[in-house]
């Protein structure tokens, strides 16, 4: 029997770190210093909040450096990291530490100060992880859940939950390892995973995600139908024929 | 009759009703007792009413203590309010003693009702409780409301023990806090969307409040409403709008706030903007009295452009109520408005009365985009500054106390599909 699905969801409780920078240097210190739930706030926070608005801001470093010390470039690079490169926020955050150092040798720019009111105020995010109450136990379910679940259970499933996991575990998203492991789609499995959830809203994501899956649940259908009966002449006509439409 | 909780289902979507339900109920039957300085008056007081009966209804069980003092007691906090501020405004050895001694006999006369699991002590007035009355198994959380990211340093070290005694604390704007020893949490204050401020009004009576304060509903008209205070700028709202009168002839210009201050560096300022405002008969300084709400809430929606250009702010409600009725905003990034405008997202963040004008006149020449600017600004209050989300953050704080050092916390809530079991299941944490 396959393990059925449970959708979850998180919300975050926010925590101040107390820490605050001015200009570039301050921020290379801070992030030093900072922890996996610092980095992980200040790269996913607007993905979990404000993943309705077009265009939205990825990267609070990004946006920082960019509207408040006006370091167009800097901001550009920051904010141009494919965050799926990384497995761990310790990976990223050497790979941020390294960007903001470009910029020491510049000492005058190292230390320009952004005017009072707008420092640079370092936080961290604590998960609360919780069931939506529902279940699939198959693939029908399955689609049927994943159509109707809120925007915070799809960000749960394919960014968080995934970046909780170990290394040497499945590289997709919650979604994608049910499919493969538990349904046994690893061609829908491969296309889920591929699915890149910081470049489009959750909402889009939902959209490609059920196109998938309901050309999966199709195949699954004619597989049954295929297996239960034998072949006639008549069946052997609509065996090829549904073969063809399989591989196409 | 719907419950008050269900009044916000339309409001705030289904899924987030639920999702409030269910964390809830991770805490269901939890006591909680909130204790501050006053039931009515005040923003405090305000939130309290509002919030602690959908808690109940929500499953926890939530009582609201006040701490009692005398006109001694009330001059120290009032002292410590303003020096927490930043005034250089000493506190005397007769006020700790009043503090102390007030705060002595509020935990006597409250020691038995502040025996709950989690005691959520609002600002300074009852902070110091906790050294009476504080009981094993207790979490003590401390929320401050107010400014204390440059006080004057006598207070500071004043208080800052006696928050520091605490589980926890909250503040509302990263820049509001100060390095502490205990945890600190970030919550935003919040709207209430069916308030008298902020429910939906009939267009005619919009029109009526606008006429009534002599306004032309048919003419575009930009809009602050803050009280009469130079830290608001309108001297430079007035500069701005003379500049946008050159390309829109016909706008209108509306200073609406309260007249009374306690600042008497602000208490001048009122003459020398109706004296700015006399210039131009378009210019209309209004002094709204107390309790003016829905006139608030028809003028914010019957303005063009809502402007808030302050040149020092704590976190700007305002903001997300224009937000919330869909209106155009442009605004100074201080305080806690960058949080409610992203620019060029939910509203115009600018720095200066030229930028401020160019703003205005963007918005009048470009209604379309002015009008996408305003839905996305509503969504973005709807997601995150109602009381809702308020309430939901202040649950997530109090589940937090209750696991304190778990990243994730995983909630067992009611119904099916509990947290996985940590063999199987997609949320195992590794860090």
């Amino acid at each position: 029997m396959p393990r059925p699905f449970v959708f979850m969801t998180s919300i975050h409780a926010v925590q101040l770190t107390g820490l605050r920078a001015s200009n570039l240097a301050e921020l290379h210190a801070g992030l030093s210093g900072a922890d996996d739930a610092c980095v992980y706030h200040h790269t996913h926070r607007f993905l979990r909040t404000l993943h309705f608005l077009p265009d939205a801001p990825n990267s609070d470093f990004a946006l920082w450096v960019g509207e408040n010390l006006r370091e167009d470039l800097l901001a550009e690079r920051l904010a141009s990291l494919d965050l799926r490169d990384f497995e761990s926020m310790g990976e990223l955050k050497a790979v941020l530490l390294s960007m903001l150092e470009k910029a020491r040798q510049d000492d005058e720019r190292w230390k320009r100060r952004v005017p009072p009111g707008l420092e640079f105020h370092f936080c961290r995010s604590t998960s609360l992880v919780l069931s939506t109450g529902r279940e699939a136990a198959g693939l029908e379910d399955f689609i049927a859940g994943l159509g109707e679940v809120d925007a915070g259970c799809l960000y749960y499933h394919l960014v968080e939950a995934p970046l909780r996991r170990h290394e040497d575990e499945w590289r997709g998203n919650d979604f994608s390892e049910w499919l493969a492991k538990e349904m046994g789609l690893e061609e829908e499995a491969r296309k889920m995973a591929e699915l890149d959830p910081y470049l489009q809203d959750l909402e889009a994501l939902r959209g490609k995600m059920l196109e998938v899956l309901r050309g999966g649940h199709l195949r699954a259908v004619v597989e049954r139908v295929l297996a239960r009966h034998a072949p006639s002449e008549t069946g052997e006509v609509v065996r090829k024929l549904l073969q063809k439409w399989r591989s196409s | 009759m719907a419950s008050p909780y269900a009044a916000y289902r339309d409001i705030i979507g289904r899924h987030d009703h639920d999702l409030l339900e269910r964390v809830a109920s991770a805490l269901r039957d939890r006591e909680v007792v909130m204790v501050n300085s006053t039931r009515e008056g005040g923003g405090v007081a305000e939130i309290l009413q509002n919030m602690i009966p959908l808690m109940n209804e929500l499953g926890l069980k939530v009582t609201w203590e006040v701490v009692e003092g005398n006109p001694g007691f009330f001059a120290c906090t009032k002292t410590l309010h303003n020096a927490l501020h930043g005034r250089s405004e000493p506190l005397t050895e007769a006020m700790v003693k009043a503090y102390w001694d007030t705060t002595r006999a509020n935990a006597e006369r409250l020691s038995k009702v502040l025996d709950r699991e989690i005691v959520f002590i609002h600002d300074p007035q009852p902070a110091g409780l906790i050294r009476h009355l504080r009981r094993e198994g207790q979490r003590w959380v401390f929320r401050c409301h107010i400014d204390v990211s440059a006080p004057h340093p006598p207070a500071w070290d004043f208080l800052r023990p006696l928050v520091e005694a605490h589980d926890a604390s909250v503040f509302s704007h990263p820049s509001f806090s100060q390095k502490l020893g205990i945890p600190q949490f970030l919550i935003p204050p919040s709207i209430d969307p069916l308030s008298d401020k902020n429910k939906p009004l009939p267009d005619d009576f919009v029109a009526k409040t606008l006429a009534r304060f002599g306004l032309d509903p048919r003419r575009p008209l930009v809009t602050q409403i803050s009280r009469f205070d130079k830290l608001k700028d309108p001297l430079g709202v007035i500069g701005a709008f003379a500049l946008v009168k050159k390309t829109h002839p016909h706008a209108q210009l509306l200073l609406a706030g309260g007249g009374a201050t306690d600042d008497p560096e602000s208490a001048h300022i009122l003459p020398a903007i109706q004296e700015a405002a006399s210039r131009d008969k378009d210019i209309h300084v209004l002094e709204l009295p107390p309790f003016s709400d829905l006139e608030i809430n028809a003028l914010q929606r019957g303005s063009s452009v809502v402007l808030q250009k302050s040149l020092k702010e704590g976190f700007a409600l305002t903001v997300a109520e224009a937000l919330w009725k869909e209106r155009p905003v442009v605004a100074t990034a201080v305080g806690g408005i960058p949080l409610q405008v992203l620019n060029g997202k939910t509203g115009w963040l600018v720095h200066s009365v030229e930028g401020a004008a160019y703003a205005i006149r963007r918005v009048l020449e470009r209604p379309e985009e002015a009008a996408a600017l305003g839905r996305q600004g509503r969504e973005h209050v709807r997601r995150n500054f109602l009381i809702t989300r308020h309430m939901r953050e202040y649950l997530s704080l109090f589940l937090c106390a209750l696991h304190p050092g778990q990243d994730p916390v995983e909630l067992r809530v009611a119904g099916a599909g509990e947290p996985p079991e940590p063999e199987g299941g997609p949320s195992r944490n590794n860090n």
